[in-house]
């Protein structure tokens, strides 16, 4: 079998180093708030050129690996995530460190990583060929809806007033629209700046939020001993009972990882939310959600590794990529040679499947190091914040420059920064802007596209089984939704003269 | 006042020796040999895509010709105009040079005339790779030729679909100027860039698209995708059997579209410095790692020296404003 | 928990202001596209997302405004009341300071080699976190400049 092959391959010792290596370089730059796993890859690119094209792809593959897991452990201990990837986990990460319990918040981050990385990976070569055709078929229609479909669940993350989260939300959309319009290329809310041509940089915006509001944020807890107490923070691996019990997050997560990274244009930032949300949704605990409930960290960790299962299909066996570091990888390929496309499975199966195997090692191996560099993050990371902070603003300048190799997207950081220390200061959640920048610009683009291609027929949304599927269950959440919100004003209602 | 260091010079001696030094090194940047320092080659557009892989194959081979490491700087934003205005608006000192496509900065200078980038902001190096632009069509969709599609969208208006790899590029003035010289009525639809209308491609959702070569050439070459018709002469395509394709010419639309990736340099670089550029680049662009890429790329590469660059591309810009002018606007 | 106070006045009307801002510009107009459109324009998403923010700060105006009239009832609401945006026990000193630094260490970048801007944005911050140490502030960041000026220059490339 070409799977047997491929892991043939990828057992090479050289290969094996390689993968290794990346991979600890990934966890290493993910940890880093404003660098991320295109920026490494990149890096990787020339110093490939003299290999052969499956040990060039492994390093680049270990190093994407790798950072998933490296941005979750500033998540969780600095409230500042290290990637967007891992801008979620900080929701719930965050809070159970300052409850005591960083070493438990890193054990379930890193076993959630590897299991939803596994899981996500089984998924995905199992259904390679159903997914690939998944990828082809999928319509700009169906995206669309599925942005829809995120942008409704955006009620999970609101903890108070669910108008502030609304208007949050909407605020993040307009935000998205700064720019050149998708599809007419006429600049909007652009007042003549070049810079802004481009829209608000996901990335600047995401260093601003993140990063630098959080630091303004927390300057209060300068100087305040670090959450964790005197006694050496012990590294908790979730026992195994644990997981098992708690396998609907990892398996949502995983899923959901998988899927939304095997569908080009969805855009698997979005999809370390969206299984939040869903895994809020089902528990029964949901209001423990935001306060340090292991769910809330399984499930965006489990996703965030199975995604990169998932972006490696359409990049494999269409020649497209899911996000920045795939495209890359596309890169690389084509510099090595080799013509990524609808024939790559085919011509170059042991490469290909050689590439799959590496990634399952990495997954690995991110275990493996992250288990034992939790202690070397931990000591490094719950330093008094005054030390700290100074290198987290050097790291976010630096990355928002990065990110386009301009200085422009370091002020819209800064600007960002502000604005979202003002908005958590007003009561805002500052995660429902970040889901409208998001989403925002995957629903327009998908839903003007598939406008124009049915000529303004808007039945293009409805006119296929999977699709009206989508919709009914838009209908249904949006109604679900609204009941939960009375019952919540009820219950207000009922314990507010005892206030 | 003299005072004697344990050398026995004097001060001024000391003095005047340091101001000779200074003139010495003032004035050797002009007389060494350039290049001498690393040289950053600016790539307008986010690393991984096909402009992306061109600049960074033709970085490497400039590399060797010139002797000192090249590094690629991939400065994206605004279709490319960031990275543009970055290199225009740098020092000229010829260890910043911009790789960009040239239709991608005639589309947009042509869209938007009120960036403040022209082409006049730049001296050209040269041009070295140059593909067409081409239509394709999903198999599935029985289309063998461009008149073929134009036959079936006169006979039925509005109901043919035909997706640009991008909304305000060569691609967009390639469909415009088609539906405009043709007649046909066809609906254009932009998307977001190649990749998504790759998968638009693949997945058959519209009649046709139109993206740079050489985009989907393997699936061509299987068949799954149906090459229809092309801006320019695909004869320098590495597959033979594609060679022959249609021009818009040949059926009588009297437009070539093509992009052609060329070196920039800002437009006071100094004379000499600036024809040492043309020589390393002449060199990569004609070297045998340079012509591997383009062999496995899809297009052997070509070397358009300075002058004969600049009036293309100043042709072009004329053609696309055009094309905006006459179907456009 | 609710947590409406007076401030939310104030947030609301800054959203509202902003939401008018919006629609003004979608009615200047961005512009005719050339290709098909499908019905909606380029202003078509800004203007609804205008709307529902003008039309939700309303509501946030009108739920702020009504709570504020309500019976209080015990001490929960003098902490509402005082919930404000701005105490006076947050370190604004540092804020301010945080930011005017990072402002200039940005509008710097460009101009100044990577390795001593970076050590002395350090220091000030040290300095301005209430670091005194000469030797701590000074160890720490030359070393951490200089490891970073490896990171970012050597190692990553980047084009400072």
């Amino acid at each position: 079998m070409e799977v047997l092959n491929g892991f043939a391959a990828a057992l090479q010792p050289l290969n094996i180093l390689l993968i290794f290596g990346g991979t600890a370089l990934g966890v290493l730059v993910g940890a880093l708030p404003g660098l991320s796993s295109p920026m490494a890859i990149i890096v990787l690119l020339p110093l490939t050129f003299g290999m052969e094209p499956l040990p060039a792809l492994l390093a680049m593959v270990g190093v994407y690996v790798g950072t998933k897991l490296g941005g979750s452990f500033s998540a969780i201990l600095l409230r500042t995530p290290g990637t967007p990837a891992g801008a979620c986990t900080a929701l719930d990460g965050y809070p159970l460190a300052q409850r005591g319990e960083a070493g438990r918040a890193l054990g379930l981050a890193t076993m959630g990583s590897t299991l939803g990385g596994i899981f996500g990976w089984l998924i995905a070569i199992i259904f390679v060929p159903l997914l690939a055709t998944i990828a082809v078929k999928s319509t700009n229609a169906d995206i669309a809806l599925v942005g829809v479909l995120g942008l409704v669940m955006v009620s999970a993350f609101v903890r108070g007033s669910t108008l502030k989260g609304l208007i949050g939300v909407i605020l993040g959309l307009l935000i998205a629209t700064v720019g050149l319009d998708p599809m007419a290329a006429v600049p909007r809310f652009t007042f003549g700046s070049v810079g802004l041509l481009e829209g608000v940089s996901f990335a600047a915006a995401l260093i601003g939020f993140f990063g630098i509001a959080v630091v303004l944020a927390d300057m209060p807890l300068i100087g305040s001993k670090s959450f964790l107490t005197a006694d050496k923070v012990s590294v908790q691996m979730p026992k195994f009972g644990e997981l098992l019990r708690r396998w609907k997050s990892i398996a949502i997560g995983a899923v959901y990882g998988t899927g939304v990274g095997a569908i080009p244009g969805v855009g698997a930032e979005g999809a370390t939310w969206l299984a939040y949300a869903t895994a809020r949704n089902i528990s029964p605990e949901k209001e423990q959600f935001g306060t340090g409930h292991p769910d809330g960290i399984l499930a965006p960790e489990a996703t965030n590794n199975a995604v990169t299962g998932g972006t490696m299909l359409p990049m494999l066996t269409l020649g497209i990529p899911g996000d920045g570091s795939t495209a890359v990888m596309l890169g690389a390929l084509v510099l090595h040679g080799i013509q990524p496309g609808v024939l790559l499975m085919r011509d170059e199966s042991t490469l290909v499947y050689g590439i799959l195997a590496g990634m399952l090692i990495a997954t690995i191996f991110m275990a493996l190091i992250g288990w034992t560099a939790i202690r070397a993050f931990i000591y490094v990371l719950t330093k008094d914040r005054s030390w700290l902070f100074p290198f987290v603003l050097v790291f976010a300048t630096i990355g928002a420059f990065a990110s386009s190799n301009a200085m422009f997207p370091v002020y819209v950081a800064l600007f960002f920064g502000v604005v979202g220390f003002c908005l958590e200061r007003f009561g805002f959640p500052i995660v429902t802007v970040v889901l409208g920048i998001i989403l925002g610009p995957i629903i327009e683009y998908n839903a003007r596209v598939a406008l124009a291609v049915s000529g303004g027929e808007w039945s293009t949304f409805i006119d296929a089984p999977h699709r009206m599927g989508l919709v009914i269950a838009l209908v249904a959440l949006m109604v679900w939704e609204v009941i939960q919100h009375r019952k919540q004003v009820k219950q207000a209602k009922v314990t507010q003269p005892i206030n | 006042m003299t005072i004697k260091t344990k050398f026995g010079a004097t001060r001024r001696n000391l003095a005047g020796i340091a101001a000779a030094a200074v003139l010495a090194f003032a004035a050797s940047p002009a007389l060494a040999e350039f290049p001498e320092d690393t040289i950053h080659i600016v790539v307008p557009w986010k690393a991984g895509g096909g402009t992306d892989r061109i600049g960074r194959a033709i970085a490497s081979a400039f590399e060797e010709a010139a002797g000192v490491s090249v590094v690629v700087d991939n400065i994206n934003g605004a279709g490319g105009v960031t990275g543009s205005l970055n290199v225009a608006k740098g020092k000229a000192d010829g260890y910043t040079l911009l790789m960009n496509g040239s239709s991608d900065m005639t589309a947009s200078m042509t869209f938007q005339p009120q960036l403040p980038i022209s082409l006049d902001d730049f001296a050209f190096v040269g041009g070295f790779y140059n593909s067409p632009t081409w239509i394709l069509s999903n198999a599935e969709r029985g289309y063998t030729s461009l008149e073929d599609l134009l036959e079936k969208a006169k006979a039925e208006p509005g109901t043919v679909t035909v997706g640009t790899a991008g909304p305000a590029g060569a691609q967009m003035l390639m469909a415009a100027a088609i539906k405009g010289s043709s007649g046909a009525d066809f609906r254009i639809v932009p998307f977001s860039g190649g990749a998504d209308l790759k998968k638009a491609l693949l997945g058959d959702q519209v009649d046709a698209g139109i993206i740079h070569a050489p985009v989907l050439l393997s699936e061509a070459q299987e068949g799954l995708i149906t090459v229809i018709g092309t801006g320019e002469p695909l004869s320098n395509l590495t597959h033979e059997p594609l060679q022959g394709i249609a021009t818009l010419e040949d059926i009588g639309i009297p437009i070539k579209i093509g992009i052609t990736r060329g070196l920039f340099a800002p437009k006071d670089t100094p004379e000499v410095v600036l024809a040492k550029l043309r020589e390393i680049a002449a060199e990569a662009a004609q070297s045998d790692g340079f012509k591997e890429f383009g062999e496995s790329f899809g297009f052997r590469p070509v070397w358009v020296p300075g002058d004969e660059f600049e009036a293309q591309v100043r042709g072009e810009l004329e053609t696309f404003q055009k094309i905006k002018t006459d179907f456009i606007d | 928990m609710r947590q409406k106070s007076r401030w939310d006045i104030v947030a609301a009307t800054i959203i509202g202001a902003i939401a008018i801002f919006v629609l003004a510009t979608t009615y200047v107009g961005f512009g005719a596209p050339f290709a098909d459109a499908g019905g909606i324009y380029p202003e078509t998403l800004p203007r609804v997302y205008g709307y529902a923010l003008l039309l939700l700060s309303l509501v946030l105006a009108f739920e702020a405004w009504s709570q504020r009239k309500a019976p209080l009832s015990g001490d929960a609401d003098e902490t509402e009341k005082d919930a404000s945006p701005f105490p006076r026990d947050f370190p604004w000193g540092r804020v301010a300071g945080t930011l005017g630094l990072t402002v200039i260490f940005a509008y710097c970048l460009p101009l100044l080699p990577f390795f001593p801007l970076a050590a002395v944005f350090l220091a000030s911050l040290f300095l301005l976190y209430g670091h005194r140490a000469p030797v701590n502030i000074g160890l720490v960041s030359l070393i951490g400049a200089a490891a970073m000026d490896v990171l970012f220059i050597r190692i990553l490339n980047l084009p400072l």
